[in-house]
């Protein structure tokens, strides 16, 4: 047994580290081992870096934070994991068995199909995948959810029916704001361009038309969005 | 900590060099290829001579002069001030470089210059006189992005071959790392820009521009009592805001008065804790994305020794490395858009004809194919 950070957290020796992040170390723990279903341990760990009274306000409100948004998406029927316990900063989640996005989206099948864009049911794949996700986002703004972090490695894809099951809520909020929403997607655009530059075009397109198909204030966010996009392109920038 | 060296400089990272070269070689002894690099897209002018010596396959700056431009107390610096400022310098400078350097234009195989981004006047006047040289000596012109300049300095000074880069300065936050011959933006600001920010409250508190309001806020935050303030804390994935911040903070001091708990030093100190722990998370998440543990901090606000500390304790515990602040890289001048402009030189890049030389305000740091780089 290994001591943490935190005081109370032990991590024990069937635990399997999956994910080590910017903020968070996540366990896998056996089913029978705390729970009877197998399940993810996530600690977000203290930064030395920050001022103590600005870390320790970050971590907990994110843990908590997180905590209180998935319970709500459970709720309300999102697809999420499902929170077992909340000990900030430590949050112990449903495991889900299925690959990120990110990761799918990497796997050798679609990594052909990005470059060439040939094979049709490879095409197929990728236009479901933006469509479920333009419904993801769509089913969490209409819950008056901004997720703050919408990047393809914070969902993960369930196959081979491909629905999503979104991830990582520490920067989310409750909020009605026309401008939260639109900064949301302007964030995701800008993840998918970074992290995957081989994706076709068409992807974000077609990811914005399912988005203004399922979303209630469609309009005014995409409309706010392009002001978002334009802010980027035209902000001075010199020095 | 990788330390910068300002020895002659071998680069990592990036293809062969084409053999023979590409480019035309003006006769100089041993091959050795010069070129000029002209900056002035902010308050600041720069000439730089940069060597590429193939015997040793090192570039070497042999000279560096440079100019600011220091705005009244309690103003930003504009355009047309900061045109004129340049203007008077840039032919000493062009003669005070190349002195020092001991060569003549005749030697000089490319004048690179700063295409943008930057501010509109103060490029144009830089642009003017690489155009003339051009002309008058038959120099090819090489068009530069300012901050690839930033980049491939620090990557020749610290040998990093692959970091990821946080450009902080008066008018860019940007988290950048490679993939794919460009440099891509994973995260900036969706308003203001850091040094903007800082800029801005130092107008508020009445601070000085000399040598810049960044340093003074810097200097106000040691003299501080700790006392730490809460101001908004906005990250939004790899993107940050910072107009909040700075309305909250403004409020803040208009409530200085005897009486208040805390002072204009306590302010600096609390902004500065914020925006830098802000801007060290999202250079890790990059990190983290990309896998990468290297991290270079270029532009202005780089210099500032309390971020510089942060980003360091962030890549201990990562067990990543930051590499040494450096003049060279840090604050604009001269040799790195020569740095830049010899690369793409060297690699093939097409030189920039002269009616291709116009300057642009905004020019994307991703908008640049890195013909030096690996695919
Ligand atoms: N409930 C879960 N079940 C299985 N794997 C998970 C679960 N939550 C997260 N993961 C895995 O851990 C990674 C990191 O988790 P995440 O919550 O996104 O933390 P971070 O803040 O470090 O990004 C995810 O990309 C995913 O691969
Ligand atoms: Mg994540």
């Amino acid at each position: 047994m290994t001591r943490t950070e935190s005081e109370a957290f032990t991590v024990n020796s069937d635990w399997e580290l999956v994910s080590q992040g910017a903020e968070a170390k996540l366990w896998k723990i056996p089913a029978g081992s705390l729970f009877d279903v197998p399940c993810i341990a996530k600690e977000r760990f203290s930064k030395a870096y920050r001022h103590p009274a600005l870390d320790e306000k970050l971590t907990k409100q994110r843990c908590r934070a997180e905590s209180r948004i998935l319970t709500k998406c459970m709720e309300k029927g999102i697809p999420v994991p499902r929170v077992l316990r909340t000990d900030a900063p430590v949050l112990y989640l449903e495991y889900i068995d299925a690959p990120t996005v990110r990761e799918y989206l990497e796997s050798d099948l679609l990594l052909a199909l990005t470059n060439t864009a040939q094979n049709a049911s490879q095409h197929d794949k990728l236009q479901q995948l933006a469509l479920a996700f333009g419904q993801m986002v769509a089913a969490l703004h209409n819950m008056g959810i901004v997720h703050g972090d919408l990047t393809t490695s914070n969902a993960m894809i369930r196959l081979p029916e491909m629905t999503l099951v979104a991830i990582d809520f520490g920067l989310a909020k409750n909020t009605t704001s026309t401008e939260e929403r639109a900064v949301d997607l302007y964030v995701l655009e800008r993840a998918l361009s970074s992290t995957h530059p081989k994706l076709p075009d068409d992807f974000w397109t077609l990811l914005l038309t399912s988005y203004r198909a399922a979303a209630e204030k469609a309009e005014a966010t995409l409309s706010r969005l392009e002001q978002v996009q334009i802010r980027g392109r035209k902000r001075e920038c010199f020095g | 900590m990788v330390t910068a060296t300002d020895a002659p400089c071998r680069a990592f990272g990036n293809l062969p060099l084409p053999h023979p070269p590409l480019h035309r070689i003006p006769s100089t002894a041993l091959g050795i290829t010069y070129v000029l690099g002209i900056e002035g897209s902010a308050n600041k002018i720069g000439i730089g001579v940069l060597q590429y010596d193939p015997s040793e396959e090192t570039y070497l700056i042999r000279a560096n002069p440079r100019k600011t431009y220091v705005a009244p107390t309690g103003h930003g610096f504009l355009p047309k001030q900061t045109a004129y400022h340049h203007q008077q310098h840039v032919v000493p400078l062009i003669r005070a470089a190349l002195n020092e350097a001991g060569i003549t234009l005749q030697q000089i195989a490319a004048i690179c210059f700063t295409q943008g981004p930057g501010m509109g006047a103060p490029l144009q006047s830089c642009v003017i006189a690489a155009r003339t040289l051009s002309l008058l000596f038959d120099i090819p012109l090489m068009g530069v992005n300012h901050c690839v300049g930033h980049i491939e300095m620090g990557r020749i000074a610290c040998q990093a071959t692959n970091p990821v880069v946080l450009y902080v300065s008066g008018g860019n936050t940007q988290v950048i790392a490679y993939s794919n011959q460009r440099y891509r933006i994973f995260g900036e600001t969706i308003d203001i820009a850091v040094g903007n920010c800082l800029d801005r409250f130092a107008r508020v508190l009445h601070l000085s521009n000399d040598p810049s309001p960044g340093y003074n806020i810097e200097q106000a935050a040691k003299r501080a009592g700790k006392h730490f303030l809460e101001l908004p804390y906005t990250v939004k994935g790899m993107d940050v805001s910072f107009s909040g911040i700075l309305t909250q903070v403004e409020q803040y001091a208009k409530a200085i008065s005897s009486s208040s708990d805390f002072t204009a030093d306590d302010l600096c100190f609390s902004l500065q804790e914020t925006i830098f722990a802000m801007l060290v998370e999202i250079t890790e998440r990059a990190m983290a994305l990309t896998q990468q543990s290297q991290v270079l901090i270029v532009g202005g606000v780089g210099c500032n020794r309390r971020l510089q500390d942060m980003m360091q304790q962030m890549c201990h515990e990562r067990g990543a490395t930051l590499c040494a602040m450096d003049h060279r890289y840090c604050i604009d001048n001269g040799a790195m858009i020569a740095q830049a402009g010899i690369l793409q030189l060297q690699y093939g890049g097409n030189t920039t004809p002269l009616e291709d030389s116009v300057c642009t305000q905004r020019y994307r740091t991703d908008q640049v194919l890195t013909v030096w780089r690996e695919p």
